[in-house]
Formats: C-alpha cells, sequence, structure tokens
C-alpha cells in the first residue's frame, strides 16, 4: 500500500515520538537500530521528513530528532510527506484523467476504499500510536 | 496501491472481456493499443494471466486472447490481483513487518485490518464481467 520509504518514514517518526515523550531525541544509529531499517535509507528519510516539517531536529551532543510532546502529527503527513497525496486521489488502474465523469472500470468501487484510506490517515494521532508503543502494547521491531 | 503490472494485467483482462462479449479475440497489439500500455511489457503479463486460467490464448490465424462470457462472470478482481502481485496487498504489514498480526501487532495493525478488509471484500466482489460491461457501454474507459 505505502512504499517502502514511506513504511519506514512512519516507523522512524512513531519511534522518535515514543523517544520524545520519555523527553529523548534519538539520532540515526538510535532509528535505524529500533525500527529495522538501513542506515542510510533512514537518514535520507528522516532529512526530508525534517525539511517537510514532520519531524523537528537539533544539532549538538544532545541532538537528534524529536517531536514535540504534544504534536498534533497526524499519519497523513507523514504519508503526504514521502509519497505525496496520490496515493488517496490518484486512479487505481494508472490513468491520468481518471474522474467520476471519465471513470476507469474500477472507479467507483475503489472511491471507498480510498476514502476510507484517507479518514484512516487524517484522524490517526500519531502521539496515540507512540502512547501504545510505550505501553508495550504493538511494535516497532517484529 | 496495484503494482504497474497488476495495473495493465487489469485493464488488458477487462478490454480482452469486453471484446469477448462482442465475438472478437484480441491480439497483443490490439490490446496494447487499446490499454495503452508497452507491448513487450503487456505479452509478459498476458502469459503470467493465461498460466493461472484468467485468460485463453487460442493459436492460428482465428487466434487471440479471450476470456468467454462464464468466465468472465466468475473471474474477480481479487484473481488478477493475486496472480501479479500476490497476497502481500491482503495480508502484508501496512509498515512491511513480515511477523505482524493480532498477537504481536505493529502500531498500525489495528486500524489497517479494516482498510485491508475493505479492500479485499471489494476485489473478491467485482467480477471481470461486471467491469468489462461498463466499458462495452461507453461508461467507462480504459485509456487516458
Amino acid at each position: 500500500m505505502f512504499s517502502k520509504a514511506c513504511e519506514y518514514g512512519i516507523r522512524a517518526v512513531l519511534f522518535i515520538a515514543k523517544e520524545s515523550q520519555n523527553d529523548k531525541r534519538p539520532n540515526i544509529a538510535q532509528i535505524s537500530k529500533a525500527v529495522d531499517s538501513p542506515v542510510p535509507f533512514t537518514a535520507k528519510i528522516c532529512q526530508e521528513l525534517a525539511r517537510a516539517g514532520v519531524i523537528l531536529s537539533k544539532k549538538g551532543p544532545n541532538g537528534g530528532f524529536y517531536l514535540e510532546k504534544d504534536s498534533k502529527l497526524k499519519l497523513i503527513d507523514i504519508v503526504a510527506a514521502i509519497d505525496g497525496k496520490g496515493i488517496f486521489t490518484g486512479c487505481c488502474l494508472g490513468l491520468q484523467a481518471c474522474s467520476s465523469l471519465h471513470p476507469c472500470p474500477v472507479h467507483d468501487q475503489y472511491e471507498d476504499i480510498r476514502g476510507n484510506l484517507k479518514r484512516m490517515c487524517e484522524n490517526t494521532n500519531v502521539l496515540d500510536l507512540a502512547l501504545d508503543l510505550n505501553e508495550g502494547g504493538t511494535f516497532l521491531k517484529i | 496501491m496495484f503494482s504497474k503490472a497488476c495495473q495493465y494485467g487489469i485493464k488488458a483482462s477487462v478490454y480482452i472481456a469486453s471484446q469477448s462479449a462482442i465475438g472478437i479475440r484480441t491480439s497483443l497489439k490490439d490490446i496494447a493499443f487499446n490499454i495503452n500500455s508497452p507491448e513487450a511489457f503487456t505479452a509478459k503479463i498476458l502469459h503470467q494471466l493465461a498460466k493461472q486460467n484468467i485468460l485463453e490464448s487460442l493459436k492460428g490465424p482465428t487466434g487471440g486472447f479471450e476470456i468467454p462470457k462464464g468466465s468472465a462472470e466468475s473471474i474477480k478482481l481479487a484473481h488478477i490481483v493475486s496472480a501479479i502481485d500476490g497476497d502481500s496487498i491482503y495480508n502484508g504489514c501496512a509498515l512491511g513487518f513480515d511477523n505482524c498480526d493480532a498477537r504481536q501487532p505493529c502500531p498500525m495493525h489495528d486500524k489497517f485490518v479494516d482498510i485491508r478488509d475493505n479492500l479485499k471484500e471489494m476485489l473478491e466482489n467485482t467480477s471481470l464481467l461486471e467491469l468489462a460491461n461498463g466499458v462495452d457501454v461507453g461508461l467507462s474507459f480504459l485509456k487516458r
């Protein structure tokens, strides 16, 4: 569903969010290790997310990536920064001009799925997912 | 959501079924033209679909690709998708973990299960025949 970069990006942000709740600012090495992702790819993705303002970064000896403790970040912000919003608007058969006026054969059926996915991403708070992680109910390394 | 190969596979199957409905067997060239796909890639995908019995490929002067009406009714989108993309879209984890499940879930697991189930239900309930009918009567399009 999501690209590999996006999968790693979500994992990284969730880990960063969890650590931020504990007043920590993880660096790339710690993030890669915690979410089981390759270091160079993770560095690139985190840079991209920081540039897009999805995560914050601080330089220096105590530096690293973090989120505000009361961050209102939604899942859709991460997905949009990495995969773009095409996943929520694009045609499932790849037609450029697919719309309800000029639909591909699967348009109507797919619209529901796409809508559900979008709503889920819009309504999911990164902080809530991080709290689940902190409580040990979910995992970032399986 | 679907791979490029899978998108072409769906379009090709819909086109073949819509042509079969009016008694025409189509050629590779015709299919590639009508779904706007590269010929060599399309050939590979058609071969894969034929191997999974989703379409029939008949040799000879009146040969071509065919999906009889009866088959088009029983073939669901799900068959085409799993023939090309496999089952990972149904069973795969949103965050790409190999062993994510309800007992050891990733943080997205519960929310994603619903989406995945919706998708699965849609793919299992949508027949090739209804998609081909839409194209045949000009309600939907395979190009642009």
